[in-house]
């Protein structure tokens, strides 16, 4: 059983997007700087730590909801109900893993009240997807028309995971698809590590299930 | 139970795929000044909103309301059919002679000392029992010209 180390992608290929770098970009005093400023009412501090977190947040919840509107929606709430919320931050975590509570907590509140009438609204596909080696070997023995079926295979991903339920999907999310370790995850979601894992690997056989067709 | 990498390889390998999903161009460049206004608004709002805020439920309803026509008709006609009731209901106590009128009209008619009590300064019962304020001056016509509670000197003689 591997585990990443802290802040390191899963796997070894570099991320194609920030969105899945999960480390802060700058030292902790730095962040913790920026806090306390924005504490004190300093907006352009707290645009400074928005900005420096937005992407790995709306990616989270983009890829629990697989909808583009609510998943923008919902990252917004997050930091505004964050910044309402500042001065009872005390420090005991990072800023990073406590706004990603506060966004998976409102992700995994908000699909409650979704339940049954989820829609998906897709984000398009980064054009480089096309040239990624791995997912060009999932598709290239099928069919020469690669961009119809990696929209195909976007769709039926989303789909599988839609079908997990909302706890086993925040754990892919943030571990698969993220690159987030077992530590970090269990620090989020405020579980212990053996839960995490043991949430990933049921999800990774539900998943695996759903979508044999494209694991052959 | 395993979570080895390569138990899961072709799965991994697919949800690559999720990274590759971007938003909108330029989105990252409004976000977080959408966020900023979104916290200005939020600190302008009236106290009305705030309170809608904390009340979850009440927003569900109105939501409810709007969606189903026949949910705000049922509700609209419960809401009339109350306050038609109430008027007419208050209506109806009106026009009865209450119980509680004729009960005090007994209690003013009869004598004190059958009440149990006798006010000090109407008659010279001298007892430590007594009350020593009296609420007993009663001018004129209505309750509401009485006297307000004053002391009275009572007088202590021990019986021989």
């Amino acid at each position: 059983m591997t585990d990443p180390a802290p802040g390191k992608a899963a796997d070894n290929s570099p991320p194609p997007n920030d969105s899945s770098s999960p480390a802060p970009a700058n030292g902790p005093e730095e962040e913790s700087s920026l806090v306390r400023r924005a504490r004190e009412g300093d907006m352009s501090a707290y645009d400074d730590l928005v900005r420096r977190y937005q992407e790995r947040i709306y990616a989270t919840i983009y890829h629990m909801t697989s909808n583009h509107e609510d998943a923008s929606d919902l990252a917004q709430e997050s930091f505004i109900k964050a910044f309402q919320a500042l001065h009872s931050f005390k420090g005991g975590s990072s800023f990073y893993t406590w706004i990603y509570r506060i966004a998976v907590n409102k992700t995994i509140n908000f699909l409650k009240q979704r339940k049954n009438r989820a829609q998906m609204s897709l984000n398009d596909l980064d054009f480089n997807a096309e040239h990624d080696p791995d997912l060009v070997a999932l598709i290239s023995d099928k069919t020469p028309r690669r961009d119809v079926n990696l929209a195909e295979l976007q769709e039926k991903l989303n789909a599988a995971m839609q079908k997990l339920s909302d706890h086993h999907r925040l754990v892919v999310t943030l571990h698969d698809v993220q690159g987030l370790s077992h530590e970090e995850i269990a620090k989020i979601m405020e579980c212990n590590i053996g839960t995490v894992r043991s949430r990933l690997f049921y999800a990774r056989q539900q998943m695996q299930a759903y979508l044999s067709d494209y694991l052959k | 139970m395993s979570n080895a990498p390569e138990e899961f390889e072709q799965l991994r390998k697919l949800l690559k795929l999720k990274r590759y999903e971007q938003p909108p161009p330029r989105f990252f460049n409004e976000f977080s000044g959408q966020v900023i206004d979104g916290i200005e608004r939020a600190a302008s709002r009236g106290s009305a909103d705030r309170f809608l805020d904390n009340a979850p439920w009440l927003v569900r309803f109105f939501r409810t309301l709007e969606r189903n026509a026949l949910v705000a008709g049922s509700f609209v006609t419960g809401v009339c059919a109350l306050l038609i009731g109430g008027i007419v209901y208050s209506e109806y106590v009106v026009d009865q002679p209450s119980g509680t009128d004729s009960a005090n009209a007994d209690f003013a008619a009869k004598p004190a000392e059958v009440s149990g009590f006798q006010f000090a300064g109407t008659e010279h019962v001298s007892s430590s029992l007594e009350p020593v304020f009296s609420t007993n001056s009663f001018h004129g016509d209505s309750l509401f010209e009485q006297g307000q509670p004053s002391a009275k000197l009572v007088s202590w003689s021990v019986p021989q």
